[in-house]
């Protein structure tokens, strides 16, 4: 079994030199990224011994999707800050954000075409329309200051899980088992993962369990109710609703809301979630008919992920 | 302890047992997920919970809150206003037939709502969203086995207290109940859904249908005023259920649902029940003329229809299928019908006086 390494994602060689700026940009957005969700590729593809080829494929059809929707969200937001760095749209331009997001999805097809599994493409095409549906369907929701949990988890299904499903299906699809419970299953896993990796990203905005130092409150004030803000405002008189939006600093949220009651709201949340793992176990733990003998030491990384997606630690 | 959870397929042989929760006599299987429903690749993940641990309220309780208490005036309402219209037969309220007929139409909302809960059970409608119809099933406090059962109870109770009603006017009412069977079978069937065939239907049969049989069955006479006093209801009534509609749009569309709303896109969805909606405000006001209602009470409708201003408002400004405004249309939905029913009575009640 091979060890999870470094993969280099992004190669100035794959795009054409006679575009201005384009590497620059490419440059200042993928050096500053984790790489997440190309590390579950890995993490994946190891058990199933994927070749190095398909496993550079899927990581950088993974990590340019994911990227290409930044440079758009963060111009639909007017975000002024990626990853601690100036927004592409605000350092180049809104149109070069545009065109270098069209342009690293067209690379996803490119790629992938050229690889020649067709199941792969539509499946990589859905989960794109998925994508584009969940960030048009959140922007809907902007200044929607009555928005609940379930709401949400509908929009984060769409926007934020369709990746996590396509990194847990996508290696099996490579290597062409297309075995439908199978899927199902990993489809129903992938869609916790997101719900988590969200619900636990929304609580960094709160300072909970925040080591890696993301900018507070940024969803609020850019006018989004996230998930835990949404519980946490859910059983808020309507003058606390107006005053919640309003608030500028975490401080203030706790002053509005109480300490104990803001430390027992992420308590809740996270007995909340410790279902959702629960549930998520349960379906890894189904995998076990599914695979291969050989692949079987899957289901336990598997079973790592959620407690690293919300919790944001290894268990 | 770890919650123990079961995951099957449509084609796995425990699947119905567990949906209708006949699988154990001591355990509850509440279902936490559902993929792909209403179709053969249907796949239900269960909470199995012991029945200590379901904690179901008493019996009764629960009864009644599969009764949709909140609904009874979407049946009770206009029957009431449709006996209320006949004030020339008022001594024949003492009469046996009439108090059957509110019984039977109690029994008979009771069952209607029940086998609706057993339905959308099954076809994953309240599995789904768990804002729709009484919850009871999918938090275990009954089986939908056992509430099928209290279903077909409540028919009987339904069609016993029926049968006298109907001796008052049997050919009649044997033609109203064959267009309420007609009815029935195109909302159960799904027939026409994407002309509007189901919810013209359920206009129907929540009103004229209602009000004529209710006033044929009570008094053993109907006139064009029971059907205009009908229609105003209906059309009501199937607006409520329609804005209803709203909140399963997004599911709708992952989900392969099929309802009127849900085969219109959401801009068009919302546009068509703004307008009916506009519509609704006028023509409980134009029944009225119809009626003979007193000027007073004509003049009352702007305030009468403030809740269903509110609703439409709040359809208004909802910018997705997923917008909170859009979250308790339900409720605005009902009280709108609500405050419409109040006008009825008391504007019929008033001329009885």
């Amino acid at each position: 079994m091979r060890v999870v390494k470094d993969l280099k994602i992004f190669s100035k060689d794959d795009f054409p030199k006679y575009l201005p700026k384009l590497h620059s940009l490419y440059d200042d957005l993928f050096s500053a990224g984790k790489g997440f969700r190309s590390k579950l590729i890995q993490r994946i593809g190891k058990h199933l011994s994927l070749n190095e080829r398909q496993e550079l494929l899927l990581a950088q059809t993974i990590e340019f999707i994911h990227n290409a929707s930044l440079l758009h969200d963060d111009l639909i937001d007017r975000s002024a800050l990626r990853r601690n760095k100036t927004a592409a749209w605000l350092k180049y331009s809104p149109e070069y954000a545009v065109l270098a997001g069209d342009y690293l999805l067209a690379r996803v097809m490119v790629n992938l075409s050229r690889f020649g599994n067709l199941r792969l493409i539509q499946y990589t095409a859905e989960m794109i329309s998925d994508l584009l549906e969940g960030e048009w369907i959140q922007d809907s929701l902007m200044r929607d200051w009555n928005v609940q949990l379930n709401q949400l988890d509908q929009v984060h299904d769409l926007k934020t899980a369709s990746l996590f499903k396509w990194c847990l299906r996508a290696p099996f699809i490579i290597q062409e088992n297309y075995d439908e419970s199978l899927h199902q299953t990993l489809d129903e896993m992938g869609s916790l993962l997101g719900l988590l990796f969200q619900r636990g990203d929304d609580l960094l905005d709160f300072d909970i369990r925040n080591d890696e130092g993301k900018a507070l409150l940024g969803d609020l004030k850019s006018g989004y109710l996230n998930s835990f803000a949404a519980f946490l405002a859910r059983n808020f008189k309507e003058e606390q609703k107006q005053l919640l939006r309003k608030c500028e600093t975490l401080d203030a949220v706790k002053a509005l809301v109480g300490i104990a009651e803001f430390n027992r709201a992420v308590q809740e949340f996270d007995d909340l979630n410790r279902q959702v793992i629960e549930l998520y176990d349960h379906k890894a733990k189904s995998l076990e008919s599914r695979l291969a003998p050989e692949a079987l030491g899957l289901i336990n990384d598997l079973m790592g992920l959620p407690s690293l997606l919300y919790f944001r630690k290894s268990r | 302890m770890s919650t123990e959870f079961i995951t099957l397929t449509k084609n796995d042989p425990d699947f119905d047992s567990y949906l209708w929760g006949t699988f154990s006599q001591t355990h509850r299987a509440l279902p936490v997920e559902t993929y792909h429903a209403a179709t053969a690749k249907e796949r239900v993940t269960f909470r199995v919970l012991t029945l200590e641990k379901v904690a179901a309220p008493a019996w009764w309780k629960v009864y009644f809150w599969s009764a949709r208490p909140e609904l009874f005036g979407l049946t009770l309402g206009p029957a009431v206003a449709a006996w209320l219209l006949h004030v020339q037969s008022i001594n024949a309220w003492t009469k046996w037939p009439s108090w059957f007929a509110l019984a039977g139409l109690f029994f008979l909302h009771t069952a209607v709502f029940l086998a609706n809960d057993v339905q959308d059970h099954l076809r994953g409608f309240d599995r789904l969203n768990h804002r729709r119809g009484s919850q009871v099933i999918q938090k275990g406090w009954v089986t939908a086995s056992a509430m099928k059962r209290w279903a077909w109870v409540n028919f009987a109770l339904a069609v016993l207290f029926g049968v006298p009603a109907f001796l008052n006017a049997p050919l009649e009412l044997a033609l109203v109940c064959s267009i309420a069977a007609a009815a029935l079978v195109t909302i159960t069937g799904k027939y026409g859904v994407r002309f509007g065939a189901c919810d013209l239907s359920l206009a129907l049969l929540f009103g004229p249908l209602l009000t004529t049989g209710i006033a044929l069955a009570s008094f053993g006479e109907a006139s064009f005023k029971d059907i205009a006093l009908g229609l105003s209801f209906g059309f009501l009534t199937v607006w409520v259920f329609q804005v209803r509609q709203f909140e399963d749009l997004f599911r709708a569309k992952a989900e392969n649902f099929r309802t009127f709303f849900g085969h219109l896109s959401f801009d068009r969805a919302r546009k068509f029940a703004l307008i009916e909606g506009i519509a609704l405000l006028f023509i409980p006001p134009a029944a009225g003329v119809i009626l003979n209602l007193q000027l007073g009470f004509l003049l009352l409708s702007p305030l009468v229809g403030l809740p269903l201003i509110f609703t439409l408002r709040r359809i208004y400004l909802a910018a997705s299928p997923l917008s909170s405004s859009l979250a308790d249309l339900s409720k605005w939905s009902l009280a709108s019908h609500l405050s419409w029913t109040a006008w009825w009575v008391f504007a019929l009640g008033v001329a009885w006086l």
